[in-house]
């Protein structure tokens, strides 16, 4: 009996711990007090455009400049050398940023805050175009499916699609366009504009012309560009620029400012393009390079200044790998003097869009005064530097244009020669220029480098000296993806850096 | 440090004398000796303690004795057979009432779940148990680390990552496809968190810094015995976390002892030197291609045309002959460039670790209670690094109510602090050993002591190169990251024995962590953003309460054939973590090393953690007739990180031992003792919290806009617990009057439903997906004998061999996955464009494979090469798994008169290790290459060699030596099968080999079989005579040497493999990461009682 009693008075004892644990609610003990379940879309817009565009500087800094020969690496030089693997981190990078920008344009979209969705589809655009126009034909319209659905293998689609399809980016563009001209709203959290949702407007029409320019080898694109450049805004001066104006401390400092002096150093000034530098003496080279000689920020344009390149290409072979470093606005030398004007992350810049007119009207595409255009995009590119064009011997810009040698005989060569210069650090544009210039040189039947007069066959190059066409698709696609993949690679025809995309069919 | 040994010498010295100075009268002294029912036991031996020849008598038939004692006798001896012998102090008293309790040598006690003590005999599962003798005599500064060798099955990793090393413990080995199955610590009945507590990893990503894994800190002087509760029969009553064993650590206590006073002195002091180098070459110095002359130090190769590769931070430069080179530091003049052969051995010290204990315990029949203070002193290897370690341990217990109700508290509190915790790996600013890997040989160590230039102190430092490699003197010195830890670890328990049968026992257990931390990297130092130096500051707190009830209805009535033992209880836990981590990434002013000294906002991060688990568990021990015990447990856990509906789980573990030996008839066989046993689990397993719905991820702000971003994994609000079932036999024979045992063990266990991250197409948007999914099958065998060939009044010896073989298998992988599944996707982060190194799990293989690019080889096994240089693979391959067939200790243990000596060894059979410092030690060409099992080539042959003379201008010119530069030709073919011939520069072949330049993605040639043998301990020790220490009052003194991990026996170059790589807070095994150089230590150690 008294063992009874006992047992019951323990379970009650028992009881009461389970009791106690039900006070506590298990749901709140495990809601998350570090993370919130909601966050406005705004958040969102602004981590994704510091992460997008850090990446794409990273990218043009290691990949597109050294391709494009602008700059060129002095170790890792597999880029320069044509030995290409998989440039994995473009795409892991800029498909993460898309996941916050496509969230932002729900959530825009479900709180009715039309600026800022249109703003996000504007970024997810430019950053479609980029992969579309790096690896071929990319998962487009079941991207980020996994975001609110249990689809984790996204289709691909073609990038004739991505690029100009009914759902394409031209078409979301417009839709940007309209949904950003509805409203009266400032876009937030906007690192871009500070807002101004007209300025989104015109970079939407740019990216547009931009787009039209590469499609202009598959289709007829006249009537589509001539009626942006009759009907739309567009970029009137370098304050319309799509910049990232970085700020001066980490993280939220121009990303190579980070960067041991080792990894910094291991890009320095090419070859091709120190000479086209100097063969217009053209100032810009005080901003874009450091002098071998000086470090005093004061003579980056003297006279007394020594520049020089490096060869393109493998680092053992016997190429010469010495050359200039990069400008005073990239980086911060330990002991020596920093720079008050610190670079910018590029979207697209006034001067690209003059150039790209230029080039449409030169070619007959639009019509127009090619000259002028081209004239604008230059002296915009120096406005943008700041450059100081005394130091370099000249009396004012007008004195540079007429008396360097660029306004001789402007060709179609020089409109793309001065355009290569000017989109310097403009994401991997650089890159998709050049592999346009290319192939337009070479009658649109390959990719030889030595067709282009003003870049070289880089030294011990391991393709022939053909530029590849492509970045590879990522291992993380092969194994996670396969089944589309397959699709893309079958279409291909291998993922491998020659394998035509539908640009260049 | 040296002022406390002093004092508590003094301490020790005082109490001394003070009780040696006791002395009382001759007497006579009486009592009455009893067994565990208070029957009287007639013809006991009752012997006076310390006595020779032993002066004593026997009690008569009514278990009564007399004896007369003299002055300076302190204490009898009360034995029985087949019952424990007693000791208790006569000091101060006349009159005795002995209890004995039964047992002999066959049934050895051992502590299991819950705190239960059982008669060893009885257990149907592999429990092990090391004694406070094993666990302390040879002092380390982690505890886990007393368990190599001596405890078949376990297999127990150390690392030389500095004094606070973590040690990897796995029981039956991984199982887990997360990559983490460390071993359940649980003190006195209480688990403890056993966590790395890496937020964030090192101060700019890179490297994991080792602060240690959080139960290494309990002191080894303090433990009376470690129970290892193999699989989960054992540990099933602990759920969820004990899926992977258990470390049971029980403490000592005043009652272990006779009734009466005792002390006890532990110092040890010993010393500790490199263990392990790399095979450093002295032939050629700082350069590239035989080219190198000083002139700015931050020239990778040319400026102007003229080579100088004065930054090119790798030994490939002139041959070091004494020729004339502009160096760094010559002014600008040439001068004899030679090697500095000895730089390692000067840079590193010789440290030294000194544990100094005292203990007072008290046993009488009010109760007991016992003190102990420890004082540990690490001076590691690395300049300017180590950790002092205060432990104070109380037990307190006492008998209430004519023994009704039993209360114990137990309470450490543990303070640890550093100076600086060293980093290994590659991480560039603060790992000494990434600079070594880069070290011009030419350049004497001693030179760089003067770490600033000359008027910028704090502000720039000083190094032979500008690009790449910090000074090692800034790292150690400047570069440091500082901890202080309070720990406290008690519980009190309180037990009520309504009568014989019924009890209740309540427990509480705390286990509060609190720790801070702090990073320094110097203005200058490279790799840190901008070069401005940083700091940062983690506040680390956690905390595990438990609340357990248990109610026992027992009856272990020796004479009724039927025995049992029936519990029923419930346990609540409670962890609560809290992290607050601050980063000033830029300082203002230089190499001021505060929070508010920052150029850019400073950056917070403050993760908390809660997860509560409530559990119901029941307990049935039945025995009949002493030779057949049957266990079952079972258990229901309630867990708040998992899902409403689902997070619910329960499950039962069986367990039967017989004791054959009970019924048959051995008297006339060589056998003893026969036992056979089997049992069957099954354990459950919840996750961490905050997994279950999508939540935001907070970011840095960008000037004044917030930024927050979308968590890389999709999260799973249909999760599911994890289960592992695992079944196992084994049994315990011995022979020849128990001078051979042999027990034997085989499992078979199997891990499914496991919750992993499995990966996603970034494409996706989300990078993994939370489900529950995989199979793991383990098996092994666990085997120990001990033998004991000899054994007279005067010598002994004893021999002991632990076996443990393990294999895991993947059985099934999750849909998805494709060829391989990453347990750790990206072993070492690599430049764009390399394939990562990875450690991945492979259907039907062997679980933990290294991957990474391989050799293209041809039928013969030939490597191909092209133009001279090796071709690898485009697809990845596998180089096996790091998984070892098995672990063997032996150890021996003799004794002569008062000496005795005993050797440990340590051995690991099979398992593969990629070295990461090996292949960057050779491409580098600062190692001769020369140990290399892989490759027959040294990084000395075919250099080319160039006589350096200097033009007008001051810039050097080179000329070609005759005969040099031939280049190397690698061993293996051409794509046409025919022998390779083609020689390349050594540099380029040597990057080549190791994987596509400095992508370093080839996983093949590095990979090494990682057997080794270690001779983990050596003792020998003097006891001095009992008449010595009986004249000045002691118990006795023990004068020891000894020495940990004196040699080491492997074929893999440059490392001691016997490591890991910590990444993401998570071991990760079979990759060595450039670790810090392993130790042996040796030196002193002196134990007193009294």
């Amino acid at each position: 009996m008294k063992f009874m009693k006992f047992t019951i008075k323990t379970i009650f004892a028992c009881i009461l711990i389970a009791n106690l644990s039900c006070d506590d609610n298990f749901e709140n003990v495990n809601t998350n007090p570090n993370q919130p379940e909601d966050v406005p879309s705004e958040v969102l817009i602004t981590n994704a455009t510091r992460s997008s565009m850090n990446s794409m500087v990273n990218e043009s800094f290691l990949l597109a400049n050294n391709i494009s020969q602008i700059t060129a690496k002095t170790l890792r030089s597999e880029v320069d050398e044509y030995n290409w693997n998989a440039f994995s981190t473009l795409w892991l990078e800029q498909y993460i940023a898309l996941t916050d920008f496509v969230d932002a344009e729900n959530i825009a979209r479900d709180n009715e805050q039309t600026a800022n969705q249109g703003a996000s589809i504007v970024m997810q655009s430019w950053i479609f175009y980029t992969l579309t126009m790096a690896y071929g034909d990319i998962p487009y319209t079941e991207a980020i499916s996994g975001l609110n659905s249990d689809n984790f293998t996204p289709a691909y689609d073609t990038q004739q699609a991505v690029l100009d399809g009914e759902s394409g980016i031209l078409a979301r563009l417009d839709e940007a366009i309209s949904l950003l001209q509805q409203t009266n709203q400032d876009v937030e959290g906007d690192l871009i504009y500070d807002g101004n949702a007209s300025q989104w407007v015109k970079l939407a029409n740019v990216l547009k012309l931009r787009t039209l320019l590469h499609l202009s080898n598959k289709r007829d694109v006249s009537a589509d560009m001539q009626n942006i450049i009759n009907n739309s805004m567009l970029f009137e001066s370098n304050a319309d620029n799509a910049v990232l104006t970085y700020l001066n401390s980490f993280p939220n400092d121009f990303p190579l400012f980070p960067l041991k002096q080792g990894d910094f150093d291991a890009v320095v000034m090419s070859e091709s393009s120190l000479a086209t530098f100097e063969n217009y003496n053209d100032p810009r080279l005080g901003a874009y390079a450091r002098p071998d000689n000086v470090t005093d920020l004061q003579t980056f344009d003297s006279p007394e200044a020594v520049y020089t390149g490096a060869e393109n290409g493998s680092e053992t072979g016997g190429c010469n790998k010495g050359g200039s470093r990069l400008g005073a606005r990239y980086y911060d030398y330990p002991g020596h003097p920093v720079g008050n004007v610190r670079a910018n992350g590029i979207i697209s810049t006034y001067s690209e869009q003059e150039l790209i007119i230029a080039e449409a009207i030169q070619k007959g595409i639009i019509s127009g005064n090619a000259e002028a255009h081209y004239r604008n995009g230059i002296e915009a590119s120096m406005v943008y530097y700041d450059v100081d064009v005394a130091s370099f011997g000249w009396s004012s810009f007008d004195d540079f244009y007429d008396n360097s040698g660029v306004s001789d005989n402007v060709t179609l060569e020089k409109i793309w020669e001065q355009k290569w210069i000017a989109t310097f650090f403009h994401g991997i544009e650089p890159y998709y220029d050049i592999r346009r210039m290319v192939y337009e040189a070479n009658n649109q039947s390959g990719f030889d480098v030595s067709a282009l007069s003003f870049l070289n066959v880089p030294c011990a190059n391991q393709n022939d000296g053909v530029m590849p066409v492509r970045f590879l698709y990522p291992g993380d696609e092969e194994s996670l993806n396969s089944e589309n993949y397959n699709i893309a690679v079958e279409a291909l025809g291998g993922n491998t850096q020659n394998a035509t995309p539908w640009l260049f069919e | 440090m040296k002022q406390l040994n002093l004092t508590s010498l003094t301490f020790i010295l005082f109490l001394l004398f003070s009780v040696s100075t006791f002395s009382q009268e001759k007497r006579t002294i009486s009592g009455n000796v009893v067994d565990e029912k208070n029957i009287p036991l007639p013809g006991a031996n009752v012997i006076i303690k310390n006595t020779n020849p032993p002066r004593g008598t026997t009690t008569d038939f009514d278990g009564n004795f007399t004896l007369e004692v003299e002055a300076e006798d302190k204490k009898i001896v009360v034995t029985y057979l087949g019952y424990q012998k007693k000791t208790i102090s006569i000091v101060g008293k006349d009159e005795f009432k002995v209890q004995l309790q039964p047992g002999n040598q066959l049934d050895e006690v051992i502590v299991t779940a819950l705190d239960i003590k059982r008669d060893e005999k009885s257990l149907g599962y592999a429990v092990q148990s090391l004694d406070s003798k094993e666990v302390s005599d040879v002092k380390v500064t982690n505890i886990s680390n007393k368990l190599q060798g001596k405890v078949a099955g376990v297999f127990v990793n150390s690392s030389g990552n500095g004094p606070t090393a973590s040690a990897n413990v796995t029981i039956r080995g991984q199982t887990s496809l997360t990559g983490n199955s460390q071993a359940l610590y649980v003190v006195n009945g209480i688990p403890i968190t056993n966590g790395l507590f890496s937020p964030g990893d090192g101060l700019n990503g890179s490297t994991t810094i080792d602060f240690g894994n959080s139960s290494q800190v309990v002191n080894p002087d303090d433990i009376q015995s470690i129970s290892v509760l193999k699989g989960p029969a054992a540990a099933a009553l602990y759920g969820s976390r004990a899926a992977n064993g258990v470390i049971l650590i029980t403490t000592k206590r005043g009652s272990d002892k006779e009734e009466g006073w005792d002390m006890e002195w532990n110092v040890q002091t010993v010393a500790k030197e490199l263990l392990r180098k790399p095979n450093f070459q002295n032939t050629y110095g700082h350069g590239g291609y035989g080219f190198y002359s000083y002139l700015s130090g931050d020239i990778y190769t040319a400026s102007g045309g003229v080579n100088y590769y004065d930054a090119f931070g790798e030994n490939w430069g002139p041959r070091m002959d004494g020729q004339l080179i502009k160096q760094f530091d010559s002014n600008g003049e040439p001068v004899p460039f030679t090697p500095a052969e000895d730089n390692y051995d000067n840079f590193f010290d010789t440290g030294f670790l000194v544990s100094n204990n005292v203990a007072v315990s008290n046993n009488s029949e009010n109760g007991d209670f016992r003190l102990s203070y420890t004082y540990l002193d690490d001076n590691d290897i690395v300049p300017n690094s180590g950790l002092t370690r205060n432990t104070l341990f109380a037990s307190i217990g006492k008998e209430l109510f004519d023994d009704k109700i039993k209360a114990r508290v137990n309470l450490f509190n543990i303070r640890t602090s550093s100076d600086n915790i060293p980093n290994g790996g590659y991480d560039e600013s603060n790992s000494i050993m990434y600079g070594w890997l880069w070290y011009p040989r030419q350049v004497p160590i001693d030179d760089l002591r003067q770490v600033w230039r000359d008027g910028q102190v704090g502000e720039q430092q000083r190094y032979v190169e500008e690009l790449w490699v910090n000074n090692p003197w800034l790292v150690a010195n400047e570069n440091t990251n500082t901890h202080q830890e309070s720990r406290i670890i008690g519980n009190a328990t309180v037990s009520y024995d309504y009568n014989d049968k019924l009890s209740v026992r309540a427990r509480y257990g705390v286990d509060i962590k609190d720790e801070q931390r702090q990073f320094r990297r110097a203005t200058s130092t490279k790799a840190i953003p901008g070069q401005f130096g940083s700091y940062r500051e983690d506040e680390i707190t956690f905390s595990e309460i438990n609340t357990e009830l248990i109610v026992s209805y027992t009856d272990m009535d020796r004479e009724k054939k039927f025995n049992y033992d029936f519990k029923l209880g419930g346990n609540m836990m409670k962890q609560r973590s809290n992290i607050l981590s601050a980063s000033n990434n830029q300082l203002l002013l230089p190499s001021l090393y505060t929070l508010t000294n920052n150029r850019a906002e400073v950056q917070v991060e403050n993760p908390q953690a809660e997860k509560n688990v409530n559990s119901v568990f029941a307990f049935a021990s039945l025995s009949w007739d002493d030779w057949i015990y049957l266990d079952a447990t079972a258990r229901n856990d309630w867990s708040s990180t998992l899902p409403q509906d689902n997070n619910s789980y329960f499950y039962p573990s069986f367990s039967l031992s017989t004791i054959l030996s009970e019924q048959l008839d051995l008297s006339n066989s060589i056998f003893d003792f026969i036992k056979v046993r089997a049992a069957w689990a099954q354990v459950g397993s919840d996750t961490n919290p905050y997994l279950l719905s999508r939540t935001y991820n907070p970011q840095p702000l960008f000037g004044d806009n917030a930024a927050f971003a979308n968590n890389s994994f999709a999260p799973n609000p249909d999760l599911k617990p994890e289960r592992t079932t695992s079944f196992e036999i084994g049994t315990d024979i011995r022979f020849f009057e128990n001078k051979l045992k042999f027990d034997f063990t085989y499992y078979n266990m199997l891990s499914s439903d496991q919750i992993i991250f499995l990966p996603r197409a970034t494409s996706s948007g989300k990078q993994t997906q939370l489900v529950n999914a995989g199979e793991i099958r383990s098996e092994g065998i666990e085997l120990q004998i001990d033998v004991t060939p000899i054994e007279t009044e005067d010598f002994a010896w004893n021999s002991v061999i632990n076996l443990g073989a393990n294999e895991a298998i993947v059985e099934s992988l999750p849909d998805g996955v494709q060829d391989s599944y990453p347990i750790v996707a990206d072993v070492f982060p690599g430049d764009e464009g390399s394939r990562n190194l990875e450690l991945v799990a492979v259907e039907g293989e062997k679980l933990g494979q290294l991957r990474g690019l391989g050799f293209q080889r041809d039928a013969n096994g030939n490597i191909i090469h092209e133009n001279g240089i090796p071709q690898l693979t485009d697809e990845k391959v596998l180089a096996g798994s790091y998984q070892p067939d098995a672990r063997l200790g032996w150890q021996n243990t003799f004794r002569y008169k008062n000496f005795s000596f005993g050797f440990l060894f340590d051995s690991q059979i099979g398992g593969k290790i990629y070295s990461r410092g090996h292949a960057l030690f050779a491409t580098a060409g600062t190692i001769t290459n020369e140990d290399d099992p892989n490759l027959n080539l040294s990084t000395l042959e075919g250099r080319a060699e160039y006589n350096i003379s200097y033009n007008t201008a001051g810039e050097p010119v080179y000329s070609l030596r005759q005969g040099t530069g031939q280049g190397v030709v690698g061993p293996g073919v051409n794509a046409d099968g025919s022998p390779n011939t083609t020689a390349v520069a050594p540099r380029d072949y040597f990057y080549a080999y190791y994987g596509n330049g400095f992508n370093r993605d080839n996983i093949e040639a590095a990979t090494y079989d990682a057997d080794w043998i270690k001779l983990r301990q050596v003792m020998l020790s003097y006891n001095l005579p009992s008449e010595f220490c009986e004249n000045h009052g002691l118990d006795s003194v023990q004068l020891s040497l000894v020495g940990r991990n004196l040699l080491l026996i492997t074929d893999v170059p440059t490392v001691d493999p016997e490591t890991f790589s910590i990444r993401g807070g998570t071991f990760v095994n079979g990759f060595a990461s450039n670790p810090l150089p392993s130790t042996s230590t040796f030196g002193l150690a002196l134990n007193v009682k009294l």
